[in-house]
């Protein structure tokens, strides 16, 4: 079903709409929350959660694009439910690509949107290959092993591109008067 | 604002960019190495000094989309990067529109400088052959219109074997050295 018709259903409160947004995006919110939750039942309570909050933001909300609002309507109800929980997936994904971050991650920046600017800038300037494996590590906490499946790029390439791409952020954000 | 939070909200075009296909390594062509032997040893037999008649410019940061819009960056740049090489810095462009990029080696073992210009303004340097100056080398390929110059800062045949097969592989009909 295309998204502007699962988006219809939600719209004439037809209940449908929730099975047919898990059918066609439930694998990959799971794999999100996973990401970021620790135990199944917390993900599949946070996926009931999310599938509600959608329910209840559209309408009014029309999403421009349904699959990246899903994507992060996920993200934000599995950190927010690990915020909740204070209980963070020992040795999961979230927690490691976080550690990597290092220093950035310690850093409290000011409330202000132009940090997110800097970043969607500095994402800019990426190469697309770079870009993609920052984004699959960081946004959707994807591990170096299936990045690298998914890429075809080696694990050592994919570590020393995260690696590299760390370096430049943190450098990118100096040279914009960010304090680190 | 911790900065997961701010990635968090990327923009739209990089999360769906993400949630696509996954960027997959060129294909690697064999070449024979020999050849490149071949030519090497004829550039070391030539003491080479090529002139460079243009001074030393100012660069403009562009992104990785508006190099592409440049040709040969759309044809060198992707193979580089599917090549072993990891961009480093950002892409610059000149009042002359000349654009330079820095790479490295994902291994290490390597930097390399790509200049991409118009064909006069290397001057009569020697195109389509190695020049290896003390323990660096530098690489003129010519393109037509424009001339691609990479510049490395070792001798290293894996690395020189790697830059001259982006060079055939774009130019194909300008690989036979």
């Amino acid at each position: 079903m295309e998204d502007r018709e699962i988006i219809e259903l939600y719209f004439s409160r037809d209940e449908s709409a929730i099975s047919e947004t898990d059918e066609k995006y439930g694998a990959l919110c799971r794999k999100i929350i996973k990401n970021i939750l620790s135990s199944d039942r917390d993900a599949e309570e946070c996926l009931n959660d999310l599938y509600l909050s959608i329910w209840n933001k559209i309408p009014p909300t029309v999403p421009d694009n349904f699959r990246n609002y899903i994507c992060r309507s996920a993200r934000n109800a599995a950190l927010s439910k690990l915020r909740k929980n204070s209980a963070l997936k020992r040795g999961g994904e979230y927690e490691i690509s976080i550690e990597e971050l290092g220093e950035l991650s310690q850093t409290d920046f000011p409330p202000y949107s132009a940090l997110e600017e800097e970043i969607n800038a500095f994402l800019k300037l990426l190469d697309p290959p770079t870009r993609w494996v920052f984004v699959r590590r960081y946004w959707f906490f994807d591990s170096i092993k299936e990045i690298s499946a998914l890429s075809g790029f080696g694990e050592s390439k994919v570590k020393q591109t995260l690696k590299r791409t760390r370096e430049k952020l943190g450098k990118y954000l100096i040279e914009r008067g960010v304090k680190l | 604002m911790k900065i997961s939070e701010a990635l968090g909200n990327i923009d739209d075009a990089y999360l769906s960019e993400a949630l696509g296909p996954a960027p997959k390594p060129k294909n690697r062509r064999s070449f024979k190495f020999a050849a490149l032997v071949a030519c090497l040893v004829l550039a070391i037999g030539s003491v080479i000094f090529p002139r460079i008649v243009n001074a030393p410019e100012k660069f403009t940061p562009i992104s990785y989309e508006e190099a592409c819009e440049y040709k040969p960056c759309a044809e060198i740049i992707p193979l580089l990067l599917s090549d072993g090489y990891t961009l480093d810095g950002e892409i610059g462009i000149s009042s002359k529109n000349v654009i330079s990029a820095e790479f490295s080696a994902d291994d290490g073992s390597a930097n390399l400088s790509v200049t991409f210009a118009d064909s006069g303004y290397f001057g009569d340097v020697i195109r389509n052959i190695i020049i290896i100056e003390g323990g660096s080398c530098r690489y003129y390929a010519d393109f037509g219109d424009s001339v691609v110059m990479y510049s490395l800062d070792t001798v290293d045949f894996a690395e020189l074997e790697k830059i001259y097969r982006t060079f055939a592989t774009a130019r194909p009909e300008k690989g036979a050295l």
